[in-house]
């Protein structure tokens, strides 16, 4: 089964879309700070991060940043979930090497999920063309 | 309040459902307490990063009006006089016993 890793802060948040994607047939893990979402990469090597921006300890985008310098994690899909509203910090998302940003206001609990499933059958595909 | 979102996350059922809410229901409590504590302070980073988290709730959720108030205090929350950020503060709690009010008589009309 395909393993995700949500990074987030929000108890609610991470609740509510670990018994979704529970519910959807992935294996959830989650961590409540970047720090912690850093080593949850390295122990359970999800198929996709869900991941928050604003976090303690280290924030979303150095998280980003940190698993994008290391080559094991170059190719690693990554769903950045955000409230955030500035439109520079999304920029900076993006060239940080996003794959998939999603903002927690207008994408509903089924498109979350979609998204997720979809972001890892086009990593699965790519890796087929590949081989 | 954006029903739709809110049972998006339930399985369907009632139990579901009223889990749904009672968690948002208890972190909103929890957070909107420690928010009044650091108006009160004032500790406005601790305001801010706590508005910020709590709104990421909102948005899930779908609970939009709450979600505006708390935007606006994490916008204005650091440059505004005491004055305003308590007057803020006043308005949020309005609107979060105002949406406690709404889902709980929501959960009561499909408990029947």
């Amino acid at each position: 089964m395909m393993k995700v890793l949500i990074i987030e802060d929000n108890v609610t948040v991470t609740t509510l879309y670990r018994n979704m994607l529970r519910a959807a047939g992935f294996v959830v893990e989650a961590a409540a700070d970047g720090a912690k979402g850093l080593a949850a990469v390295s122990s359970f090597r999800p198929d996709v991060v869900l991941l928050d921006l604003m976090l303690p300890a280290v924030d979303g985008l150095s998280v980003l940043r940190t698993l994008r310098a290391d080559p094991e994690w170059t190719a690693l899909p990554i769903v950045v979930f955000s409230n955030s509203y500035s439109g520079q910090r999304l920029t900076e998302v993006w060239e940080a090497g996003a794959t998939q940003v999603l903002a927690k206001a207008s994408s509903t609990p089924k498109q979350v999920v979609e998204a997720v499933r979809a972001t890892v059958a086009a990593r699965t595909s790519g890796d087929m063309h590949q081989s | 309040m954006d029903l739709a979102r809110l049972e998006g996350f339930s399985d369907g059922t009632y139990e579901g459902m009223r889990q749904v809410v009672e968690l948002f229901l208890e972190e909103s409590r929890d957070t909107v307490t420690a928010m009044t504590v650091a108006v009160g302070e004032p500790d406005r980073p601790a305001l801010i990063s706590l508005a910020h988290r709590l709104g990421g709730s909102c948005a899930a959720v779908g609970a939009a009006a709450l979600a505006a108030r708390l935007f606006e205090l994490e916008m204005r929350g650091r440059i505004v006089s005491r004055e305003e950020l308590a007057n803020l503060m006043a308005g949020l709690e309005r609107e979060f016993e105002e949406t406690m009010r709404f889902l709980t008589a929501y959960l009561e009309g499909h408990a029947r």
